[in-house]
C-alpha cells in the first residue's frame, strides 16, 4: 500500500538560549509510516515527545534531524524536515492540525472559525456558514453559541470548535493532539464517529490519545514511545 | 514542487541605509552579530544592514523585532519617504518585476506611490493632511491616481470610509475631530483609495487603547479577506503578529535574523533574540 507519510528518525532538540544554551529532547530517533487512508494512534507517557512529532509534521516546530517524507498531490514527495515556508503553507492546505491546546481567532463568532477554513478555499460566505453549521450541529454545538466568541466557551466545547474546523475542509492528513481528551462519553462517540467517517472517505490520520480505549475504538495501528524514547509497535 | 518564483510580488535585496557619513567599515562592523548600529569607525547609524525579504501576491508578512532595529527605516525605503543607500527591490507588477525601483527617478518613484503602494504609519499626521477633511485625504489620493470626475471621487471616498468604518456623515471634519482608531481608519481608507497590490503597515495599532486596536486589526483581517492585498507589516507586538501573518521575519541591529512560519517563529524561535523576545511576551 502506498504511504502517505513516512518518518525516519526523526529527532527534535531544542536549544534553550535564555538558560544558557540548556538542551531539551523533544523527540528522538522517531521511525513510522502511515499508509493512505490508515490511522495510527500515538500513546505514550507525558512529556515523551508525543506532541513535539506532530508538530513536526505541521512544522510548527523545526526537526533538528531526520525526514518526514509527505506524498502530496499537489508538490509530489517533500521532505517536510526541510522544505521552504512557501511548500509548507502550501502542504498545510492539505492538512488539518489540532492542538492540544486551543489557539482561538479573538472576536470572531464560532460558525466563522469553523467556515473561515471554506472561504479561504474559495467556499461562498453563505455556503460556508451552512457548512459550518451542518459541523457545529454535528458534534452538539447548539445554535445559540454560533454568533458567540469561543473564548468564554467550556473547554469541550472548544475542542469541538477546532474540531469542526479542522474536519471541515475533510483533509487528505489529519493531525489531532488528544482529540477528545476535554469530551464527555456522549461527544467522545459523535468524535470518534465522525473520525471513523472521514477515514472512511479518505483522510489518513496520526491521532495522539491518552485513552488506550478511545484509540482503540478507531486506530489501525498503535505507536507506543516510551519514556527511554525507544518506540515499539 | 511548488514553484519558489510562483506569483512573487516583491522582492528586496540587500537593502542598506545608512545614516551619517558612511565608511567602508559600516557594513562590517555593525548588526546583529556586532550588537550595534553605530559605525565605530565614523559614528553613522546603520538602519538597515542588507535587508532581503520576498513578499508573494495576496501574503501578509510580518516583521518584528525591537525599536530601533529598522523596521520603520525599511518601509520608508520602500514607500521613498527615505532613500535607500544601497540594495535592490523589485516589483512584480512594475516594469516586469525587472527595474529596481529604488533606482527609479522621483517622476517613476512618485507614480509607484499613486498607484501600486499604499501606507500606513503609526503616527497618523506622517500618513493624512490634517488641514484636509477626511474625504479630501482620500479624494487627494484619488485624484493622484487619475479619477477625474468630482462625483466619482466622492462615491469612491464615500464607499471607502464604509468599508472601513468610519461614519459617512462626519466625512467632510477635520481628521483632527477624531479619535485616535478613527484617525486610522481613515489612513486606512487613503492608503487603499487607488487599490494598491501592496500595503506597507508601520505599528499602526501602537499607542491605541486595546479595544480600538482590536477593531483596527478586524479592519486590517477583513480587508485582507476580502481584497486579498499583499501586506507587509511592521509591529513589535507579537499578538498582533500572530494574528496577521503566515510568515514572520525578525529583524535585530538593522539585520534580519531569523524568518519562518509564524507558528514557527512563536513556539519554536531559533535565534537568541527571537526566544527573547517570545520569552518576554509569554
Ligand atoms: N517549544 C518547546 N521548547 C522547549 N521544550 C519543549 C518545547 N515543546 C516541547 N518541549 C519539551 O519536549 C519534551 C516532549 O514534549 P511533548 O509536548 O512533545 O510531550 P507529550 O508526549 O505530548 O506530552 P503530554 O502527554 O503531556 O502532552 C518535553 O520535555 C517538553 O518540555
Ligand atoms: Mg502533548
Ligand atoms: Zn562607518
Amino acid at each position: 500500500m502506498e504511504e502517505i507519510i513516512k518518518v525516519e528518525n526523526l529527532c527534535k532538540i531544542f536549544t534553550l538560549h535564555v538558560l544558557r544554551g540548556k538542551m531539551i529532547t523533544g523527540c528522538k530517533n522517531i521511525s513510522f509510516s502511515l499508509p493512505r487512508g490508515a490511522f495510527l494512534g500515538l500513546l505514550g507517557p507525558s512529556g515523551v515527545g508525543k506532541s513535539t512529532i506532530l508538530k513536526c509534521i505541521y512544522r510548527t516546530y523545526l526537526p533538528t534531524s531526520g525526514f518526514i517524507r509527505y506524498l502530496s498531490p499537489s508538490c509530489g514527495e517533500i521532505d517536510l524536515a526541510r522544505a521552504s515556508d512557501y511548500q509548507v503553507l502550501q502542504v498545510r492546505q492539505e492538512m488539518s492540525y489540532v492542538a492540544q491546546f486551543l489557539r482561538i481567532i479573538p472576536r470572531v463568532p464560532a460558525i466563522d472559525i469553523v467556515a473561515e477554513r471554506l472561504w479561504q478555499q474559495g467556499w461562498a460566505v453563505e455556503e460556508g456558514r451552512q457548512q459550518a453549521g451542518e459541523y457545529l450541529t454535528r458534534l452538539g454545538i447548539t445554535r445559540k453559541l454560533w454568533d458567540a466568541y469561543p473564548v468564554t466557551f467550556s473547554g469541550g466545547e472548544q475542542q469541538r470548535i477546532n474540531l469542526a474546523r479542522a474536519l471541515i475542509t475533510r483533509p487528505r492528513l489529519l493531525l489531532l493532539d488528544e482529540p477528545t481528551a476535554s469530551l464527555d462519553a456522549e461527544n467522545k462517540r459523535v468524535v470518534l464517529n465522525l473520525l471513523a467517517e472521514l477515514k472512511s472517505a479518505g483522510t489518513s490520520i496520526i491521532g495522539i490519545f491518552h485513552d488506550l480505549e478511545a484509540a482503540n475504538q478507531v486506530v489501525d495501528n498503535i505507536l507506543v514511545l516510551e519514556s527511554s524514547l525507544d518506540w515499539k509497535k | 514542487m511548488v514553484p519558489e518564483k510562483n506569483n512573487l510580488l516583491l522582492e528586496v535585496k540587500e537593502l542598506v541605509k545608512v545614516y551619517g557619513s558612511q565608511c567602508s567599515y559600516c557594513l562590517k562592523l555593525t548588526g546583529a552579530q556586532a550588537e550595534r548600529q553605530l559605525c565605530p569607525e565614523c559614528g553613522s547609524v546603520v538602519a538597515c544592514n542588507r535587508i532581503s525579504l520576498k513578499l508573494h501576491a495576496g501574503e501578509i508578512l510580518g516583521v518584528v523585532g525591537e525599536s530601533g532595529s529598522g523596521k520603520s527605516t525599511l518601509v520608508r525605503c520602500l514607500y521613498f519617504d527615505e532613500e535607500a543607500t544601497g540594495g535592490e527591490a523589485y516589483l512584480a507588477c512594475y516594469g516586469e518585476g525587472k527595474i529596481n525601483i529604488l533606482q527609479e527617478n522621483a517622476q517613476r518613484k512618485r507614480y509607484l506611490c499613486n498607484y501600486l503602494l499604499g501606507i500606513v504609519y503609526q503616527n497618523p499626521q506622517l500618513g493624512l493632511n490634517f488641514n484636509f477633511s477626511c474625504g479630501g485625504n482620500i479624494a487627494e489620493k484619488l485624484l493622484a491616481a487619475g479619477v477625474r470626475s468630482v462625483d466619482q471621487v466622492r462615491q469612491s471616498a464615500a464607499r471607502l470610509l464604509v468599508k472601513t468604518e468610519v461614519p459617512v456623515e462626519r466625512m467632510d471634519e477635520l481628521p483632527g475631530n477624531f479619535s485616535g482608531g478613527m484617525q486610522q481608519r481613515v489612513q486606512i481608507a487613503k492608503a487603499l483609495a487607488h487599490n494598491p497590490p501592496l500595503l506597507l503597515l508601520d505599528e499602526i495599532t501602537t499607542g491605541l487603547d486595546v479595544s480600538v486596536q482590536a477593531r483596527v486589526l478586524d479592519l486590517i483581517r477583513q480587508l485582507q479577506h476580502q481584497m486579498g492585498i499583499a501586506m507587509l507589516v511592521i509591529s513589535h507586538d507579537l499578538g498582533v503578529i500572530r494574528l496577521l501573518t503566515d510568515r514572520t521575519l525578525v529583524m535585530k541591529n538593522g539585520q534580519v535574523v531569523e524568518s519562518g512560519l509564524t507558528d514557527q517563529i512563536l513556539e519554536d524561535p531559533q535565534h537568541p533574540y527571537t526566544q527573547l523576545l517570545v520569552n518576554s511576551l509569554l
